[in-house]
């Protein structure tokens, strides 16, 4: 590498990195993306999660299950930084970095031009989607520097079976998605970039990737609910009751048209159940996902941006046909595998799985790559700089994004869980449970609260919802309310549904008992703080 | 030569009449009922015919105000030259429509023929055309657009016939007349066409430039027929209002988006402001092009995200990316491929900057050149396997199998699924409930009728009188003497007919009066005696959608 080329390449990843640590903490946490930050924390201070266990390998969150490896990375962050945003935010950051390298590292053995490299790299490190998933607790920019990792190890001249096995292992604990994805991502990788190995080398590390995957599976199918957890998570479509429905009126309808049975019985049966998979998988690839707007909901993404800045799309379809057209077998290979790494989605129906398409994500930076080397130096330069202006426009402008995302991403419930957790020093203190999808996380990163042992001897928690977080108490649907003394009086945080229970139930109106009103980021009253005189059954 | 030639019209006639039965088969039964667009038309078009006015009594207009939609003067126009032909039937209304689509079939042989120079992708396009669900659908539909796409492939076909043999400027003249025709078919036609134009001018350049005085005065009768068009556009007040009203602008997600982005700072308000704009209309662009779409749901008969049927069949998806594939790796025709670049991306633009997020009513071409994109595709596939005799015929066997069970799982959604599901959103059965108001003109002083309906929400049935005038066959200068705005909620008035909203505690007092109203309307318990309810109406899927109250 040329002095020149390596000072550029030191520009671009600090350039990845300023981007990466500008507004640290945008965007607010998830109440999942809490729970592992005060996890990371727990670990790391007391060897303990967030339910009192120690070190375990399985953990909790709302959806499923969670593997280790992100929750003990978090744990690194915050024994260095603290329990800070700093610490809960920075391995993801470094790893993001991490990817910027290896794409350039990797880069090299497409036999480009040199400029290929330091594009690639450029590119990964202005990439949305890569920045966003770089600023949270998440298992998805692991996994996807796992995976680039593993792509690099197996395209080396020279395969290292040690780092093969660590690295794979490392997957298998980062995602669920790597049991299934990384015997095809070994055959494909493989088969096209390393032609000339041998094929008992081939087998060799195709059965070992084999066997750690199958243990990996095995050993969680022992875990009491692993079989809900494939079928609410990985396997959807299985025990997709809306499909089975439809077929069934549709095929009532032609009976009731006189369409004779066994035609209805051939146009709807249980190959639906494999169109609409399929289906299912190809619309998580569209182009308005990449290019357009990847997640509306902004919590996979900018609420306004593709996985890639929008001009992107024009390299990238340059690339495209570049590849097509090219005869280089290596070049050819990227495009079979944004098809083979999201395969899951298939069975993933009805649920937008969004995050698995970014694992994708540094194939197709080496087609805008190849892209952009085919313009000339002028469009080139004008492309770079949109796309790294309307990365900077996003990063800068947070505010309509915080709105956006005012109930998935809350940052106004600091505040509130701050003066929680301020009052219960000296009283109780109870909180509605439906003014966020869950305040336990929050209350446990955002206040010094201790996390206790009070749900130690559940081994395998599954979504398990904490009702009482150190003596705060979280109000359920089913909690109810009534007037007590002083020494029992309890600080509620209630949401527009308690408050109207209380009104309802103990005839009083909002004026005399609302002492504070708490807004979100639309500026709509949220959270009310109640008179101390109620309590909760 | 003479054996080729003979083989390619028998196969051309074939799927002409495969594509006809398709489109003609069982014409007035299905849809099943003619919505509040076509009822529209075909009454204004018999108004036309009779007296030169439409309904409101406007002259000849160049824009049909309709239902406040603003419509396009082609299509009822048309329709009112058949109703002079044919008389007064319901399915003069959907003539036009299914014959343009029908010569689509043609027009596409034709078009494609002369882009390719290939005989054999003409005709697997124009087979795709012949059996495509958007092409049958639209067909059927007495759509608008369908004219205008049959009018812009015989217009750029003549085009390239001109290109391949200058001396024929007969070909520049004929194709510059099919393109003004075009334009007045339909709204974004007007728009797109002269852009398209302006593309396949470029892209030709050399064809034209190099012969500037032979093309020169076919250019200037493009402009004198395209004269009234502009005249309309910049002088119809009512060409102004429908742009506005369909306008990307009007979509609630992007005024959420536009509301997210104020800001104290007026610089950084307007910034974020156009931004938000920009992103979202970029990504609603993009969003045209999803798979789901055009492969899955886009012509949304049951309302499921997958278990519908798309614009496309599903077998077609393999052979549209062969298709893109080949013509990648093609050599030569650059400039067809340019050419067909250009209308897709074009040809998307309306429907990627309205409010809906997906229409594809305005997008009909770009699915026309898909159909051409999957016929290349198909080719190639025919080519790949003709390599290995073992292989060929099972191949080509399996293909047709899962063709036609595609093709029959659409025949299926169309005239079975798409009548239960959708019956509403055609207005069923507000043809029953004319028809019924009628036959009791003469025992009731006063019939109100209460378009609000729904299966699942309410909703209001738009243009209702119309329903109400033509199958009573009321005379048109009649009807244009009658109507009038009533002083109620969204009252129209004619005859002894009152269309508006139901307000039952007051109008349940009302004597000698047939009141026809839906349960979201008026809830059946509010009827307190049951006896009054002389007729119920239903949707097609068997649930109540109307009762006829006597008072």
């Amino acid at each position: 590498m040329n002095k020149n080329h390596f000072i550029l390449l030191l520009l671009i990843i600090f350039a990845a990195f300023f981007i990466r640590v500008t507004n640290l903490t945008f965007p607010a946490f998830t109440s999942d993306e809490a729970r592992v930050a005060f996890r990371g924390y727990t670990l790391a201070t007391t060897a303990k999660d967030e339910l009192g266990r120690v070190m375990p390998i399985l953990f909790n969150s709302s959806g499923d299950y969670q593997l280790p490896a992100v929750s003990y990375i978090t744990a690194l962050g915050t024994l260095v930084f603290g329990k800070t945003d700093l610490g809960a935010r920075m391995p993801f950051i470094l790893i993001s970095i991490l990817i910027v390298v290896l794409i350039y590292k990797i880069s090299d053995i497409f036999f480009l031009k040199k400029e290929f490299r330091l594009l690639a790299a450029l590119v990964a490190a202005f990439t949305p989607s890569l920045i966003f998933f770089s600023k949270i607790p998440n298992e998805t920019i692991v996994f996807t520097f796992s995976l680039i990792l593993l792509f690099y190890l197996l395209t080396k001249e020279k395969i290292n079976f040690l780092s093969v096995v660590f690295t794979v292992i490392f997957s298998i604990a980062v995602s669920k998605i790597a049991w299934w994805i990384l015997i095809p991502f070994t055959v494909l990788t493989l088969t096209f970039f390393q032609p000339n190995l041998r094929k008992r080398t081939k087998i060799s590390v195709i059965l070992i990737v084999l066997f750690l995957t199958t243990v990996a599976v095995v050993l969680f199918l022992r875990v009491p609910q692993a079989t809900r957890s494939f079928l609410e998570n990985d396997f959807l479509l299985l025990q997709e009751n809306s499909i089975t429905v439809a077929m069934n009126r549709s095929r009532g309808q032609g009976l009731e048209s006189h369409w004779p049975n066994f035609v209805e019985k051939i146009l709807f049966n249980k190959l639906q159940f494999i169109a609409v998979g399929v289906l299912n998988w190809l619309s998580h690839l569209d182009l308005a996902v990449f290019f357009g707007q990847f997640d509306e909901e902004g919590k996979m993404g900018f609420s306004s941006m593709g996985a890639f800045p929008k001009i992107a799309i024009f390299p990238f379809i340059v690339g495209i046909i570049a590849l097509i057209r090219k005869s280089d077998v290596k070049l050819r290979a990227l495009l079979f595998y944004p098809l083979v790494l999201t395969f899951p989605l298939v069975f993933v129906y009805p649920r937008n799985r969004q995050d698995i398409a970014v694992i994708v994500l540094p194939f197709l930076i080496f087609i805008i790559a190849l892209g952009l080397i085919k313009l000339n130096r002028l469009l080139k330069i004008a492309v770079l700089s949109l796309m790294i202006f309307e990365v900077i426009i996003n990063m800068f402008f947070v505010s309509p994004q915080i709105k956006q995302t005012n109930y998935s991403r809350p940052a106004w419930v600091k505040q509130i869980v701050e003066d929680g957790y301020n009052l219960s020093v000296n009283s109780k203190v109870a909180l509605s449970d439906d003014f966020t999808s869950d305040i336990a996380p929050f209350l446990e990163w955002y206040t010094p609260l201790v996390a206790k042992d009070d749900f130690k001897n559940i081994q395998f928690p599954y979504k398990f919802h904490q009702s009482q977080v150190s003596g705060i108490k979280i109000i359920g649907n089913d909690d109810t309310f009534y007037f007590c003394g002083l020494d029992k009086s309890t600080h509620i945080f209630a949401s527009k549904r308690d408050l109207e229970e209380i009104q309802k139930w103990l005839n009083v109106t909002a004026e005399k008992t609302v002492v504070k009103t708490y807004k979100d980021d639309l500026g709509n009253n949220i959270v009310y703080l109640l008179r101390s005189t109620i309590c909760v059954k | 030569m003479r054996k080729i030639i003979s083989k390619q019209s028998l196969l051309l006639l074939s799927i002409i009449l495969i594509g006809g039965v398709f489109r003609f088969y069982r014409l007035t039964d299905f849809p099943v009922q003619l919505n509040h667009d076509e009822i529209s038309q075909l009454y204004d078009a018999i108004s036309i015919a009779e007296t030169g006015k439409d309904v409101y009594g406007n002259f000849m207009p160049t824009i049909f105000p309709s239902v406040n939609d603003f419509k396009s003067p082609f299509y009822t126009y048309i329709t009112s030259l058949f109703y002079l032909f044919l008389g007064n039937k319901e399915v003069i209304i959907k003539l036009p429509g299914v014959i343009f689509g029908w010569l689509t079939i043609i027009a596409v042989y034709f078009f494609v023929l002369k882009l390719f120079k290939n005989w054999r992708i003409a005709i697997c396009a124009s087979f795709f055309t012949a059996i495509s669900p958007f092409e049958i659908f639209f067909s059927r539909k007495s759509f608008e657009n369908v004219a205008g796409i049959f009018f812009m492939l015989f217009g750029f076909a003549s085009l390239l016939a001109y290109i391949d043999k200058k001396s024929n400027t007969r070909m520049l003249y004929i194709g510059f007349l099919f393109l003004a025709i075009a334009t007045y078919t339909y709204f974004s036609h007007a728009i797109l066409i002269p852009f398209l134009l302006f593309s396949f001018v470029l892209i030709y350049r050399e064809h034209f430039l190099n012969n500037v005085k032979r093309v020169l005065l076919p250019v200037l009768v493009l402009g004198v027929l395209l004269v009234p068009l502009v005249l309309i556009i910049i002088t119809n007040p009512g060409a102004r209002y429908r742009s506005k009203t369909v306008f990307i602008t009007q979509d609630v997600n992007l005024e959420r988006n536009i509301e997210y982005s104020k800001s104290e700072n007026y610089l950084t308000s307007f910034l974020l402001k156009n931004k938000a704009i920009l992103d979202f209309s970029f990504n609603r662009y993009l969003e045209q092009f999803n798979v789901d779409f055009i492969f899955a749901n886009g012509l949304d008969f049951t309302g499921e995200r997958l278990l519908n049927q798309g614009l496309l069949l599903l077998i077609q998806l393999p052979l549209f990316v062969l298709g893109l594939i080949y013509l990648i790796r093609l050599n030569g025709f650059k400039q067809a491929k340019m050419f067909i670049l250009a209308w897709i991306l074009l040809g998307m633009l309306p429907s990627g900057l309205t409010f809906e997020s997906h229409s594809p009513h305005r997008s009909i071409m770009v699915f026309t050149m898909l159909n051409i994109i999957c016929a290349v595709g198909f080719y190639w596939f025919i080519q790949i396997t003709k390599k290995s005799k073992r292989f060929f015929y099972p191949l080509i066997c399996l293909f047709a199998l899962a063709l036609i069970f595609n093709f029959m799982y659409f025949i299926h959604m169309y005239f079975v699924n798409f009548p239960f599901e959708r019956s509403q959103h055609i207005q069923y059965p507000f043809k029953q409930v004319a028809l019924y108001a009628w036959s009791q003109y003469q025992n009731f002083d006063s019939i109100i009728f209460d378009p609000q309906f729904g299966d699942f929400e309410p909703k209001i049935g738009a243009g209702a009188y119309y329903y109400f005038a033509y199958y009573g066959q009321m005379p048109p200068d009649k009807f244009q003497k009658e109507y009038r705005l009533g002083d109620k909620p969204r009252e129209v008035l004619f005859d002894k007919f009152s269309i508006r909203e139901v307000y039952w505690l007051t109008d349940k007092d009302l004597k000698n009066t047939l009141v026809i109203a839906s349960p979201w309307s008026v809830r059946e318990k509010d009827i307190e005696d049951k006896n009054k309810i002389i007729k119920r109406f239903f949707f097609y899927n068997g649930k109540l959608a109307f009762y006829a109250i006597k008072l």
